[in-house]
């Protein structure tokens, strides 16, 4: 049926009526579904309470335990009367931020939110969770935990989700993780005789050489090493672990402000100045060449899944990544995979001089963290959701589906959660030696003149490292200056914030523990205040003294 | 320019109205956000906080950056690339017109529509595979050919030489389903008689195509030549698919 015609008189085009009009109609409900059945809402039972909970894990298993997790929620609702249903939403992380950013300013957002952007977003949108921080997660009686604060009961007494600018908890995290180098055994068996796995850099490139000889022998395109490069993760990976294993000290030696890291700055201070060891300070860039060597073949362009591909297909014989894909690479692969940290220099290799030993994981930060936003119109729901959630057994139940390292304190990793058990001995010294911030410019040139090291085979790369960090002055001064400024707004928005923790103080409706409770916030801005201002000084010295270099 | 009258404004109020509406929203989203770039290539500006005028210091700094210009030629050579890769669905097109019976070209026309509704991120990811060096197809399809040893690789998509011929390659035989279409709806309008007139002027298929179809279709092939262009100038994803960061 054509939805267009020629008029017989005029020769001009008519629309076909009947096709206008369902077009009409079809808009019309349109208009009526969203404006009176928003999200489905009005398509259920008036007696059922909906909470969506969204977040962007799309990983292997994560979905599956936060269905059994909501399905004992709600079982658990049930026994006590409430009909409660609980929606799972799932957004890509690339577009998580935008759709949850338009949700929250449309003031109809999912009920309970993986929470992802600046501190202003979290104070603006999302309900604190300060108050409940400090009691007992109902939901742990009868568990190790009990009695417990809910924050003492994370692994990191709910530090990763403390918002030091506007001292509040917005949020609750689930999981942490840790880089670990997955192990094809058999593939290692096949080209050493035996299943014994490196212990240290020397024994790891030495069992890479007899991939290497073993895959010439039988005449496959099998490597040693499978990379993420897409996104420089496994080469950063490498940097930054075998970074600190040889120059954690820097963070001691070199920060005049006691603020305890060896910033950019201080290393081209002591550059200048011969304070600093110039051989050992680059020999990380000899030990990631080394390594390089055997990466698997044109790994610049080669991207996670192709890793994982290569991994399974038996192409790889270890892959350095981070837990939260070990699952997939254990459950896709037909032969046993073996997983360990990435093995620290040692003492056997030509840089072992310089090893100040493995880092340890005793810090380990949860991440995953979850919200409720200010428009959530059922937040006591909701916050028992977030309780329930992030309690002892549920939280470990969870995350067994995807096998990632639950949140909580005493938690029993078994099986393959062994393998992610924070390693508590070590090195406390972790190093950012070159760059300003994660991802910045100085960064990204950092990360590329690695990858020009490892294919050009580069005959002094350390001396080519030093050459490419002193090329980023310019680049580090400008993320200085705009890091100065950002930490000016900052302090306005502390004092703001103590401002109104005073004219609340003044109000003459507010309770005891309301008041306590004030005047406490008040106490942490200022010392987040206080914290600021330490920080902004340090980087204006820094930045003074790297204009005058 | 033909201004509107307040009379005309008056009766066909609804028409304007409803124009207005989407041209408002073109000019917030589309237009605003380009005059704004524009606007602050003249400051120093993050995005957010930090806003300070600076002259002309962003505009000498970009032509000064060595990656501007050797990306200005990596466009051109995909811009001349991509007119040979446009011949094969002229071609196409002129075969699929020529096929005598109506139902095996709707056929063959369906055919080609049909991978339309495959993502073009979907066709990027198994080019991909289909470079990866160590288990890819090409590369296997060398080896099995004994061109390549059997632990010998290319790396097409990271060696410096290879990539931009690689990334030209993709998407061979070239035969893209819009540009057929299009061509065959200009071929299609073709009268017949001037087919009749060239037969009787003794004019073989190659002068048909030569001097009656290529210049009846130059209006679609300028329309696939500027919409090819405008892709190539900003097919940055295409590349970043491809060879990552």
């Amino acid at each position: 049926m054509p939805s267009a015609r020629r008029d017989p008189e005029t020769g001009g085009l008519t629309f076909h009526r009947l096709g206008l009009a369902a077009a009409g109609l079809f808009y019309l409900a349109a208009i009526i579904h969203v404006l009176f059945l928003g999200k489905g809402r009005g398509a259920l039972d008036p007696d059922v309470t909906e909470l969506v909970l969204a977040h962007w894990q799309l990983e292997d298993g994560y979905r599956e335990g936060f269905e059994e997790m909501i399905r004992l929620f709600e079982e658990m609702k049930r026994e006590q009367g409430a009909r409660v249903k609980v929606v799972q939403t799932t957004v890509p992380w690339r577009g998580y931020r935008q759709w949850m950013m338009t949700q929250l300013i449309s003031s109809n957002p999912a009920d309970v939110l993986e929470i992802q952007g600046s501190a202003s977003v979290r104070y603006q949108y999302f309900t604190p969770l300060s108050p409940y921080a400090g009691k007992p997660n109902p939901f742990n009686a009868g568990t190790p935990l009990e009695g417990m604060a809910w924050k003492d009961t994370f692994l990191d007494g709910m530090e990763g989700a403390f918002d030091r600018v506007y001292a509040e908890y917005f949020g609750v995290g689930n999981f942490f993780h840790n880089s670990r180098l997955h192990v094809n055994v058999d593939l290692v068996e096949k080209a050493t005789g035996t299943r014994a796995l490196p212990t240290d850099l020397t024994e790891w490139m030495e069992t890479c050489r007899k991939i290497e000889e073993y895959a010439e022998r039988i005449g496959e395109p099998i490597s040693p090493i499978g990379v993420r490069g897409f996104d420089r993760g496994t080469l950063n990976m490498l940097f930054r672990t075998y970074y600190s294993q040889l120059n954690g000290h820097l963070n001691d030696d070199l920060s005049r402000f006691c603020d305890g890291e060896a910033a950019p700055v201080d290393i081209l201070r002591g550059l200048k100045d011969g304070t600093v060891d110039r051989e050992r300070l680059s020999a990380v860039s000899g030990i990631v060449q080394e390594i390089g060597q055997h990466f698997v073949k044109g790994f610049t362009a080669v991207d996670l899944e192709q890793s994982k591909y290569l991994f399974y297909t038996g192409k790889v014989a270890f892959f350095p990544e981070g837990s939260w894909n070990s699952y997939s690479l254990v459950k896709n692969c037909p032969f046993e995979v073996a997983i360990i940290r990435i093995p620290p220099v040692g003492h056997k290799h030509r840089y072992s001089k310089y090893f100040t030993g493995k880092i340890t994981e005793s810090g380990v930060r949860i991440w995953g963290a979850f919200g409720i936003p200010k428009a959530c119109r059922n937040f006591d729901l909701a916050l028992e959701l977030l309780q329930f959630m992030t309690s002892y057994e549920i939280n470990q139940m969870t995350m067994d589906y995807c096998k990632w390292p639950p949140a909580v304190k005493k938690a029993k990793f078994e099986g393959i959660l062994k393998a992610f058990q924070p390693d508590l001995e070590g090195n406390l010294n972790v190093a950012h030696p070159f760059y300003v911030g994660w991802r910045s410019t100085s960064h990204r040139k950092i990360s590329e003149a690695l990858e020009e090291i490892i294919m050009e085979r580069a005959a002094d790369p350390g001396r080519r490292l030093l050459e490419k960090f002193a090329e980023q002055k310019d680049v580090i001064v400008e993320e200085l200056e705009e890091a100065v400024v950002s930490y000016q707004r900052t302090g306005l928005e502390l004092e703001a914030q103590r401002s109104q923790m005073a004219m609340g103080l003044l109000r003459g409706d507010l309770g005891p523990a309301e008041r306590r409770r004030l005047a406490l916030r008040g106490t942490l801005a200022r010392e987040a205040f206080a914290e600021g201002v330490k920080g902004n000084l340090l980087n204006r010295l820094h930045l003074k003294e790297m204009r005058n270099f | 320019m033909v201004a509107v009258s307040w009379r005309k404004l008056k009766r066909y109020w609804p028409v304007y109205f409803l124009l207005g509406v989407p041209l408002g929203l073109v000019v917030v989203f589309n237009y605003y956000p380009i005059a704004n770039g524009f606007v602050h290539i003249f400051y120093r500006w993050n995005g957010d906080n930090i806003e300070e005028f600076c002259g002309l210091q962003n505009i000498w700094k970009m032509f000064g950056d060595a990656d501007l210009w050797a990306s200005f030629s990596v466009v051109v050579i995909f811009i001349l690339a991509n007119l040979v890769k446009m011949i094969p669905a002229i071609f196409v097109a002129v075969v699929l017109h020529h096929v005598w019976s109506g139902r095996w070209q709707y056929v063959y026309r369906v055919c080609f529509v049909i991978p339309m509704i495959v993502p073009a991120m979907v066709g990027i990811l198994l080019w991909k595979y289909f470079y990866e060096p160590n288990a890819g197809v090409l590369n296997e399809l060398l080896r099995a050919l004994r061109i390549l040893g059997p632990t010998e690789t290319v790396q097409w998509l990271s060696r410096e030489g290879l990539v931009i011929p690689a990334l030209i390659f993709q998407g061979f035989p070239w035969v893209g389903a819009f540009s057929v279409l299009l061509y065959l709806a200009g071929l299609q309008n073709i009268p017949k008689s001037l087919y009749e007139s060239a037969a009787l002027d003794g004019a073989g298929p190659l002068q048909v195509f030569w001097y009656v179809e290529l210049p009846l279709i130059m209006t679609q092939v300028r329309i696939s030549l500027v919409l090819m262009m405008i892709g190539t100038i900003r097919g940055w994803e295409f590349v970043y698919l491809f060879v990552g960061e």
